[in-house]
């Protein structure tokens, strides 16, 4: 047999389109099944956080805390971790985290994620400089351009097309006081990896 | 589970992109360990794809396209040696000018003795050996086409394949020495 086809034969052996179309199809459903056990795992988790809730609730009851409550905000971001996956995460103050890599071919979102969390204030205004802000219907696909600014009522994923001198500015309103302001700034390395700070 | 027109999609997709996407990992990867891994995670790309929009359409150059986003993900991601030149090594620039243009690649070097073996060999040399290999025998290119896909020069890739073949066999030789 001629060296050709000893190696031909080789290649098809370990690089057959058929034997690596089973394993492709085996994993995914491996990783369906693995996703469906990681909704399970969430779900029983906020069972138990809102029973807790609930239980601190019912052991704080009568104590007057209005008065005590102050604001806050927590923003989320999502960072690849070393084993692949896409991991939220939250931005705390000064701590630089790698936004997971995201591809306008590629990804099927419109931008980077980011979402706020916020508590005991009426909103947050956001604006970015140098940058674009979108708003994204996860039922209907459709993609708005909100151009530079936003005002957030309520809990929410806003998407962020950035580049290496994006700001995003926000600012924590409640009783028509503004009550904090932070920053996220972002930026990249030479491979166009790009981090968010959050100040 | 994936529904049976998702498969049906997968499936012709597949079958129409495979080789190109193959082509594309062996000559853009960094170890020819890797291959299967970046092969799988296009096709898994694909398919989650394809469980969100059955009415995908998009042909061969958008599957080239997450080809190409794959391969870079998966050397940023899992920190591994980026895509270096051929010529990152002094001794490469030798480029053996003596060996001579008549060298018969089809003269019988080696024997099919053991595929695994063979496999194994090769995977372990220089990964541009790799391609090489995988480019003349498996894809059926020139020598000219090679050089120009690989940006190395002709005898180069002569010298790979020949230097390669002679040792396969001097090794397949020695039966039990089967050592790499």
């Amino acid at each position: 047999m001629s060296n050709k086809k000893i190696i031909q034969k080789v290649f098809d052996e370990e690089l057959n389109g058929e034997k690596i179309k089973q394993q492709i199809l085996l994993e995914y459903e491996r990783k369906g099944k693995s996703k469906m056990n990681k909704i399970i795992k969430y779900a029983v988790i906020s069972v138990c956080l809102v029973f807790t809730i609930f239980i601190g609730i019912s052991f704080n009851k009568g104590k007057d805390i209005e008065g005590n409550v102050i604001g806050t905000m927590k923003v989320y971001a999502y960072t690849m971790s070393e084993d692949e996956k896409v991991k939220k995460m939250e931005l705390k103050d000064n701590i630089k985290l790698g936004l997971a890599s995201y591809n306008l071919a590629m990804s099927s979102v419109p931008g980077y994620p980011i979402e706020f969390e916020i508590n005991g204030i009426d909103l947050i205004k956001i604006e970015i400089i140098n940058g674009t802000i979108f708003d994204w219907n996860r039922e209907t696909g459709e993609v708005k351009n909100i151009g530079s600014s936003y005002q957030l009522t309520n809990n929410g994923t806003l998407y962020f097309h950035v580049n290496e001198s994006t700001h995003i500015k926000i600012k924590g309103i409640k009783d028509k006081e503004e009550i904090f302001e932070k920053d996220i700034s972002i930026s990249s390395d030479d491979d166009f990896n790009y981090y968010a700070v959050l100040k | 589970m994936i529904d049976q027109e998702t498969l049906n999609t997968f499936d012709k997709l597949y079958k129409e992109s495979y080789p190109n996407v193959l082509k594309y990992v062996v000559c853009h990867c960094s170890n020819a360990e890797d291959i299967k891994d970046i092969v799988q995670n296009v096709y898994l790309e694909l398919l989650k794809i394809l469980q969100k929009d059955n009415l995908f359409h998009k042909g061969n150059a958008y599957i080239m396209g997450i080809a190409k986003n794959k391969v870079n993900e998966y050397y940023r991601f899992n920190y591994k040696a980026k895509i270096v030149s051929l010529f990152s090594k002094k001794e490469d620039f030798i480029l053996l000018d003596s060996i001579p243009d008549s060298i018969d690649l089809q003269e019988e070097f080696i024997k099919e003795e053991d595929l695994k073996f063979i496999w194994d060999f090769l995977k372990k040399k220089k990964v541009m050996i790799f391609k090489v290999f995988y480019l003349y025998y498996y894809a059926d290119m020139s020598i000219k086409d090679i050089s120009i896909e690989l940006n190395i020069s002709e005898s180069n890739v002569k010298h790979y394949l020949y230097r390669t073949l002679k040792e396969l066999n001097s090794i397949m030789k020695n039966g039990d020495d089967k050592n790499v």
